[in-house]
């Protein structure tokens, strides 16, 4: 080999190593660990099979409590203000190319896929119509999702940070009896956890998801610190009644107060309270 | 008869009906510069060049000899995408030949993809270049050994749509991948041919970025991709028609496809094709 052939190879064999040595790219990928997975867990099982053994009178004292608790937390505004932050990160995902339902395993003969997918949302505050976006003013809102071996998880939090909104949004009247409602100035800070039962919301109607949240709410700027859970199915709440005997029921409430026990179902008459087994 | 110009003190010429290869003198093989022109060579993931201002159109590259150890190229099939799939693949590469001392050659090729996954409010890139070194030897006269090692840099940048950091089943990552082909030159036009081939370390590959999704709404995402296939590989066995005109290799085998040029597996493991198709010109 000529001299000038072995510069050549040199030069050959540097040109291979920088690039090899350009490659060197950050490390992997660390997913953040859900908040209280296994409590969640625990819970959205709970909904799926109530733990409470109830007989009639038993659930009679349910539908009164389920009717009182409704009354004290007042949230029936709550649905819309999560589904408002699911759509937004379901928008996100998809933009990316993942899959908005935690059913849909990952492709198959694809690369894995992880994931972090955050979304911030300033939230809109109280004018309406609404106003320039105003974080210092109308707080907001952020919402995590993950996905893993190219699988949405199921369990996404959020956190909210002095978000002020409108329940419906300005332009979104909801019409109640004869009366169109006034918009309720909604309130939220604290950690949101939500569990999707089925693929992320586009529209309010078609979330199905389970809720915790554990901080503060108001109307109108009425204030209290509180902690619940529910489930949202496309238009249906359930929420959980614990049962001074034991174990946990779950309660909707529409035009009759539904309750689902370890040992069956019962319908309650919503101004009587009084109740029958259901089929 | 003499088909042939002296190739690096080695020429095949034919005689009635069979073909021969004979070797020349060292002399004279000295006297005559190694062409490609001369005998029909294996060019394609080897160290071997197409040629002095030849033009090589083929199916899986498209490749011009600016000298006798430099040629500029690009691989169609990565533009052809853009016929069936939403993305865009410009390439091109360049390929060095730094030794040309027969019966040894060496040489290293650089390539350049980029793709563009933007989609909607979302922005995003990928950029991945091979970068090959060949090695080929002729130990003896109808034997050729052609050993490659390659480095696939891969990067993605912005909040676009991951999963088109993977095309067609494959997956853009830092890769590092080594080849060895085997060449028996049974006749001056034939080859056949064996090689194997194993993507020894992945890469996963990142890409993350942020962007608005309404004037209230900043989404993120910070995503990895990896492998589904650990190290893929594949072993082939086929033939090469080379004339001067005109190449064309067919083969089969089973493991790992990597798509040529770019250098991706594909994600699962199965009956490997492998076909390659070109037509050159001299002016």
């Amino acid at each position: 080999m000529t001299a000038s052939a072995r510069v050549c190879a040199i030069r050959g064999v540097a040109l291979v190593a920088a690039a090899a040595a350009a490659g060197c790219g950050p490390g992997s990928l660390t997913l953040p660990e859900p908040p209280k997975a296994a409590e969640t867990a625990a819970l959205v099982a709970v909904y799926d099979m109530p733990t409470a053994v109830l007989d009639i009178d038993g659930a009679a004292q349910i539908a009164g409590a389920a009717q009182a608790r409704l009354a004290d937390i007042n949230v029936d505004w709550f649905p819309s203000f999560v589904v408002d932050a699911l759509i937004r990160i379901r928008l996100r995902l998809l933009a990316s190319g993942l899959s908005d339902d935690p059913a849909t395993p990952a492709e198959e003969n694809h690369p894995l896929v992880r994931a972090v997918v955050e979304v911030n949302r300033i939230c809109t505050g109280w004018d309406d119509p609404t106003g320039a976006p105003d974080q210092a003013t109308n707080g907001g809102v952020d919402l995590t999702a993950i996905v893993d071996h190219g699988q949405l998880q199921s369990e996404l939090w959020a956190v909210a940070s002095g978000c002020r909104f409108l329940s419906p949004a300005p332009g979104q009247a909801v019409v109640v009896g004869p009366n169109d409602r006034v918009p309720l100035k909604a309130f939220v800070d604290g950690t949101l956890i939500v569990y999707a039962l089925a693929p992320l919301p586009d529209v309010l109607a078609a979330g199905q998801f389970f809720v915790s949240f554990e901080g503060t709410i108001g109307l109108f700027g009425a204030t209290r610190s509180v902690a619940f859970d529910f489930e949202y199915l496309a238009g249906t709440v359930k929420f959980r009644v614990p049962v001074a005997s034991g174990g946990d029921a779950i309660v909707s409430v529409g035009a009759t107060i539904e309750i689902q026990g370890a040992n069956g179902r019962f319908s309650c008459d919503l101004a009587t309270l009084t109740c029958q087994a259901a089929a | 008869m003499l088909l042939a110009a002296a190739s690096g003190g080695r020429a095949f010429a034919a005689g009635g009906d069979a073909e021969t290869i004979s070797e020349t003198g060292g002399a004279q093989a000295g006297s005559t510069r190694p062409s490609a022109e001369a005998v029909p060579r294996l060019d394609e993931r080897t160290a071997l060049m197409v040629g002095a201002r030849r033009l090589k159109l083929g199916v899986l590259f498209f490749e011009y000899g600016v000298t006798e150890h430099v040629s500029l190229g690009t691989m169609p099939p990565a533009w052809a995408l853009r016929a069936f799939a939403s993305i865009f693949v410009p390439n091109v590469n360049v390929k060095f030949q730094f030794v040309d001392r027969d019966p040894v050659w060496v040489s290293a090729m650089v390539a350049g993809y980029y793709a563009n996954i933007s989609e909607g409010n979302t922005s995003g890139h990928v950029l991945f270049a091979p970068v090959s070194l060949f090695a080929s030897v002729q130990p003896t006269r109808r034997f050729y050994l052609h050993g490659e090692g390659t480095y696939v840099f891969a990067r993605a940048f912005g909040d676009g749509d991951v999963t088109r950091a993977q095309i067609g089943g494959t997956l853009v990552a830092r890769a590092l991948q080594t080849q060895l082909m085997a060449e028996l030159r049974v006749l001056r036009w034939l080859s056949l041919t064996a090689r194997g081939r194993v993507q020894v370390y992945t890469s996963p590959i990142r890409a993350s970025g942020s962007g608005p999704l309404d004037p209230f709404t900043t989404g993120s995402i910070d995503a990895e991709l990896s492998p589904r296939i650990d190290r893929p590989w594949e072993i082939v066995g086929g033939f090469a028609l080379l004339f001067e005109h005109f190449h064309l290799s067919l083969g089969a085998g089973y493991g790992t496809y990597f798509v040529p040029g770019m250098d991706l597996p594909l994600q699962r493991r199965g009956f490997v094709p492998d076909g390659s198709l070109s037509v050159l010109f001299t002016p």
